[in-house]
C-alpha cells in the first residue's frame, strides 16, 4: 500500500463528518423511487 | 473488470478495452470464413475430458496431433499478449517470458480441470476411483486457485507476471466472442432471443439504481464515509466494481487513491463471490438455471467474475449443448456496463454543480465518453452482425456454427487465463490493511446484507420462466 493510500485512510478515520446535503438525499431519493418504479411497472408488463 | 490500475499510469496508454475490441473482431474476423467453409483457425486446440493426456486436446477441425494443436494455440496467445507489451515500451524478452508463464499456467490449470475424476458426468466414459462432475468448466476454479496461490504465496513473482495476466483483457477479448455463441444459440430462435434481452434490460433498469441508492446512503449515513469516497464505494460495490469505481472517482473529481483502495477490495470480494456464490445458486435453485445465470450478471461485481461465475454456474447446472446461461450472464453485465458511463455524467453534473468548488477544473464530457468499454462495440457487432445475416440469409447457418466452433475455442482458453489473472490479483492481505475494517464493514454489509438479496429477486422476477434451453420453434 503507497503512502498515498495510507495516508487517505488516516484522514478517512479521523477526519471530520461531512453532513447529508439536500442535493445527496434529493439524488438517493431519486434513485430509490425510479428504481422500485421500474421494477413493479418492468415486472407488471413482462 | 479486476486490473487495479496505477494511479499515475495514463489511462489510454494501457487501454485494454483497445486491444480486446481489436483482438475480439480480429478472431471474428478469421472465423467468419467459416462462412465459406473455411476454417482458418482449425488449428487452435479444442479440450476434451480426459484420462490418457494423448486424449485431452485435439484441434477444432485441422488435422493435426492433439499436442501441436495445444501448442500452436499457446503460441498464438503468447505472440499475441508480447507483442502488446512490447508496444507498450516492455523489452521483448520479459514481455515473452511473463506472457508465456502466464498463458502456460493458464491453459494448464484448464487442461487439468478437464480430467475425467474432476470433469467427468458420465459413468460410461471412463473408468475412474471417483469423479466430481464437474464438467471440464472446473478448469477455470482450477486457474483460480493456481492464481491465488502464486499471487499469496509468491507475490514477487506474480508482481513480476502482472505485466501479461490482464484480466480486464482476457474476458472483454472473450466477451466479444460471447457475441458471436449467443447469436449461434439462438438464431432461428429470435422469439428466445429477444426475450432474454429484454428481460436483461429490464432486470438491470432498476437493479443498479436501487443499489447505487442504498449503498450510498448506508456509506453516508451509517459509516459516515465523505462524499468522496461514498460514490466510488457505491459504484463500485453496486454497479461494475473496478471500471465503476475508477470513473466515478474521475466523475466526481476524488483523489485517485481512494478509486484505488476501492477497487482493491472489489476484487477480493469478486472472487469470493465468484467461488461461493455459483454453489449457493445451485443449492438454493436446483430448478432454475436461468435465475442463477441472471443472479450472477446482477450480483457478483467485475466483468471477469461475473461472466466466470456465470460459466461455473452453468457447469453445475449442466443444462446441455445450445443453453444460454453464460450469454445471460454476459448479457446483464454487458448492459450494466453501459450504464456506467450515464451514471457517471450525472454524478459529474451533480458533484460540478453542487459540491466542488467554484472556478475549479470542469470535467469534460469527452472525459466520460473515454471511460465508456469499448469492447462493447465488439460485443454488439458480432451479435447482431450474425443474427443479421443467420435471419435474411438461413443457408449461412452452417457456417455460423463453424464460425462459432473457432471463436470457442479462443473464448474458454481466454476464460481460463482470466481466472488465473483475477486469482494472481487478489491480494487476501489487503484485508488486514490497517483502516481498511470500515471500508470492509461497508462492503459486506452491502453485498451480503441486501444486494445479492435484492438480485436474487429480481433474477427471479425477470428469468423464472424462461428455460435454459430455447425451445424448437418448428415453422
Amino acid at each position: 500500500m503507497s503512502n498515498e493510500q495510507e495516508d487517505l485512510l488516516m484522514e478517512l478515520e479521523t477526519g471530520p463528518v461531512e453532513p447529508l446535503a439536500r442535493v445527496e438525499i434529493i439524488l438517493v431519493g431519486s434513485c430509490l423511487a425510479v428504481g422500485t418504479l421500474l421494477l413493479v411497472v418492468l415486472a407488471c408488463l413482462l | 473488470m479486476t486490473q487495479l490500475p496505477n494511479d499515475s499510469a495514463p489511462r489510454r496508454a494501457s487501454n485494454d478495452d483497445i486491444w480486446a475490441l481489436f483482438l475480439g473482431l480480429a478472431v471474428v474476423g478469421l472465423a467468419l470464413f467459416g462462412l465459406a467453409g473455411y476454417q482458418p483457425l482449425g488449428w487452435a486446440a479444442k479440450f476434451e475430458e480426459w484420462v490418457v493426456p494423448a486424449k485431452a486436446v485435439k484441434p477444432v477441425a485441422w488435422a493435426l496431433p492433439g499436442w501441436l494443436a495445444l501448442a500452436a494455440s499457446v503460441a498464438a496467445v503468447t505472440s499475441i499478449l508480447s507483442l502488446r507489451l512490447v508496444v507498450l515500451g516492455k523489452s521483448v524478452i520479459s514481455a515473452a517470458t511473463a506472457s508465456a508463464v502466464v498463458v502456460i499456467l493458464g491453459l494448464g490449470s484448464y487442461l487439468l480441470g478437464h480430467h475425467a475424476c474432476v470433469a467427468a458426468t458420465d459413468d460410461s466414459k471412463f473408468v475412474v476411483p471417483f469423479r466430481l462432475g464437474l464438467t471440464g468448466e472446473a478448469g477455470y476454479l482450477v486457474a483460480l486457485f493456481t492464481g491465488l496461490a502464486l499471487g499469496n504465496l509468491f507475490p514477487g513473482a506474480a508482481r513480476r507476471l502482472s505485466m501479461a495476466a490482464r484480466t480486464e483483457l482476457f474476458i472483454k477479448t472473450a466477451i466479444v466472442l460471447v457475441g458471436v455463441s449467443l447469436a449461434a444459440k439462438t438464431l432461428g430462435q429470435q422469439a428466445a432471443a429477444n426475450r432474454v434481452l429484454l428481460r436483461g434490460v429490464a432486470a438491470i433498469a432498476e437493479a443498479y439504481l436501487l443499489y447505487w441508492g442504498l449503498v450510498y446512503l448506508l456509506a453516508r449515513t451509517v459509516f459516515r464515509f465523505p462524499r468522496e469516497w461514498a460514490a466510488p464505494l457505491a459504484s463500485g460495490i453496486s454497479i461494475c466494481g473496478v471500471s465503476a469505481a475508477m470513473a466515478t472517482g474521475a466523475a466526481i473529481r476524488a483523489r485517485s487513491g481512494v478509486a484505488v483502495l476501492v477497487s482493491s477490495l472489489v476484487v477480493v470480494f469478486s472472487t469470493i463471490e465468484l467461488v461461493v456464490l455459483p454453489f449457493f445458486a445451485r443449492w438454493l435453485l436446483p430448478d432454475n438455471p436461468m435465475v442463477a445465470a441472471a443472479w450472477m450478471g446482477l450480483a457478483v461485481k467485475t466483468d471477469g467474475a461475473a461472466v466466470a461465475a456465470g460459466a461455473v454456474t452453468e457447469a453445475l447446472y449442466q443444462p446441455g449443448p445450445g443453453n444460454l446461461m453464460v450469454a445471460t450472464t454476459t448479457l446483464i453485465k454487458v448492459f450494466i456496463d453501459l450504464f456506467i458511463g450515464v451514471w457517471c455524467f450525472v454524478l459529474a453534473v451533480v458533484w460540478q454543480r453542487w459540491f466542488r468548488p467554484k472556478g475549479s477544473e470542469r470535467v469534460r464530457f469527452m472525459e466520460i465518453v473515454e471511460r465508456m468499454p469499448l469492447f462493447l462495440i465488439g460485443y454488439f457487432l458480432a451479435f447482431l452482425g450474425l443474427m443479421v445475416l443467420g435471419n435474411t440469409m438461413p443457408e449461412t447457418l452452417k457456417g455460423i456454427k463453424l464460425v462459432e466452433g473457432q471463436t470457442e475455442a479462443f473464448r474458454k482458453p481466454l476464460f481460463a487465463l482470466a481466472f488465473l489473472s483475477i486469482g494472481m490479483a487478489t491480494d487476501l492481505r489487503r484485508l488486514a490493511s490497517p483502516g481498511m475494517a470500515r471500508l470492509l464493514l461497508v462492503y459486506l454489509v452491502s453485498i451480503f446484507g441486501f444486494i445479492i438479496w435484492m438480485a436474487l429477486v429480481i433474477s427471479w422476477i425477470f428469468f423464472h420462466d424462461i428455460p435454459a434451453i430455447p425451445p424448437v420453434v418448428t415453422p
